[in-house]
């Protein structure tokens, strides 16, 4: 089972503070989102309100066609892990907050929440603020999965992992949705390190949709030209910029944006090298300050 | 999908915890009024002495309860869920301490009586002698609810208003004064002692949770600091 989840004219305010400003959202279920976005863009607020742990302060949000806040028949089908790991009352023990797990969520996997603790060496007994920070995202991702809700939301749950125990986390997030497939959405500032598991990417800023498109999409779109600057800035005239790197003579320029046959062509017989420009370079150009306020209009429907 | 799950959660383990806390409780008094008596003569009742504590035992577990609200809710349960839920597991769990209570009072009269020691009570209770069992259910099941209603109520109250939660002391202030003087266990001076148990209580339990479903209905959901 999965669930798709449309946002229209999302806004949360925090007192005077406005963190998202009438967000339009209508992502299909059935995929692996990445969200992406800076520090204060709205991630967690977003995500909080898709989970229905705060009401919107105007819009819908509708997961799976159903209204969240406070409806039962839809929260039972959501889990969001949030980065602070708390899944428990800090006292209790990692068993008992699984058994309770066991009572709460209809869509409980017990025995696979058990092998996790295995996979994830974590220790029953352990009282959950007894855990280190690395544990206590391990078991938020114990409990992400085995709730095998048909949402299911990571925000920042890998903080403290070790590198080891990050790729057990992706590797065993892309096994347990090819098993069992439903809509996860992952926030994160490990771009790189994530982005291989994205089918989209969602990137908001400033409390709005920045872009949405499809990973392979998006990697497309992002050109880097390599070579002299006069000839490298000779090509890229009328193209958009999203930012330069120099060396000496040489100058590497990230574009937004396809180049169709006679442009490849072109800047091959000038000598100049084309390649890829990776996730997080194109998020960290997308998302600057200048960038983001001029960006071009780059949600899926118009990318 | 099961119903009241966070019921049944809370009666299959809060629940029992709490009987086999209070047990033991009760068996250690025991212990130490057998020690006493080795000193001295008994004159008052174990068991009546040691509930002064328990209204303030009830105001602190029932302000840890925000705790499971936010733990509800990452489980994907509802505010309205536990609104519904964690009151009826009050009621419950209140009167099965209040039923231990009353027959710790029992047992503590035959053992008093075989030893030929006095069994005196505090003399603001609601019930004139630890042998008046209904009195004695009635005023411990009361007094229990009540505050442990208050303290679920003051617990959210600065869950989600932080230091302005504080303001929640006074309406559960006025709430313990209220029933204080009827139930006997924090009477003051100008508390009133005349006024019906049931309809007292019944009305400081209802304002509690009146304000508990003000306080948690739409309370969002906080990050913790790690």
């Amino acid at each position: 089972m999965t669930l798709s989840i449309q946002t229209t004219d999302l806004r949360i305010r925090y007192g005077d503070t406005e963190a998202l400003h009438g967000l339009d959202l209508d992502l299909p279920g059935g995929k692996i989102y990445g969200l992406l976005g800076r520090n204060g863009a709205g991630k967690s607020t977003l995500l909080s309100a898709l989970a229905g742990f705060r009401k919107p302060s105007a819009g819908t949000v509708l997961v799976g066609g159903q209204p969240v806040f406070e409806n039962v028949t839809a929260t039972t089908k959501i889990c969001l892990i949030r980065e602070d790991g708390w899944v428990g009352d800090p006292t209790d023990n990692i068993g008992d907050i699984l058994e309770m797990a066991k009572y709460l969520r209809p869509s409980w996997d017990d025995t696979y929440a058990n092998e996790l603790l295995d996979r994830f060496a974590l220790p029953r007994k352990k009282a959950l603020n007894a855990l280190s920070r690395g544990q206590r995202s391990a078991f938020g991702v114990v409990v992400g999965l085995a709730s095998r809700a048909p949402l299911t939301m990571f925000d920042e749950a890998h903080l403290g992992m070790d590198a080891p125990t990050r790729q057990l986390f992706l590797d065993e997030l892309l096994r347990d949705y090819l098993a069992n497939p439903r809509t996860f959405v992952i926030s994160t500032h490990l771009i790189e390190e994530q982005s291989p598991l994205f089918e989209d990417v969602l990137i908001i800023d400033r409390g709005r949709v920045l872009l949405h498109e499809e990973l392979d999409e998006l990697r497309t779109r992002g050109v880097s030209v390599t070579g002299p600057a006069e000839v490298v800035e000779d090509f890229v005239a009328g193209l958009t910029v999203l930012g330069r790197q120099r060396l000496g003579p040489t100058v590497q320029a990230m574009v937004y944006g396809t180049l169709d046959d006679d442009q490849r062509r072109r800047a091959r017989g000038r000598g100049l090298e084309l390649g890829p420009v990776g996730v997080q370079d194109l998020f960290i150009h997308l998302t600057s300050a200048e960038n983001a306020t001029n960006a071009p209009n780059l949600t899926g429907a118009d990318a | 999908m099961s119903r009241w799950p966070i019921l049944r959660y809370l009666l299959g383990s809060h629940t029992i915890f709490l009987l086999f806390i209070m047990f033991g409780v009760y068996l250690f008094i025991g212990v130490v009024v057998a020690v006493v008596a080795q000193f001295t003569e008994i004159r008052l009742s174990g068991v009546d002495a040691i509930g002064q504590a328990l209204p303030w035992v009830a105001l602190g577990y029932g302000a840890t309860a925000v705790n499971l609200v936010a733990t509800t809710l990452v489980h994907g349960r509802t505010r309205r869920e536990f609104l519904a839920q964690h009151p009826v597991f009050q009621v419950i769990t209140t009167m099965l301490i209040a039923a231990l209570i009353t027959g710790a009072f029992a047992i503590e009269t035959l053992v008093y009586r075989s030893l030929d020691w006095q069994q005196k009570v505090q003399e603001q209770r609601s019930y004139a002698s630890a042998s008046d069992y209904p009195m004695i259910f009635a005023t411990h099941w009361g007094m229990l609810m009540t505050w442990l209603m208050i303290g679920v109520f003051i617990g959210v109250a600065f869950y989600r208003w932080e230091a302005v939660g504080g303001l929640a002391l006074l309406p559960a202030a006025v709430l313990v004064l209220f029933t204080g003087g009827i139930n006997g266990f924090f009477s003051l001076p100008f508390a009133r002692t005349d006024l019906p148990l049931l309809p007292v209580t019944l009305t400081a339990v209802a304002a509690a949770y009146a304000l508990l479903w003000v306080s948690a209905r739409d309370m969002p959901l906080k990050t913790r600091v790690a």
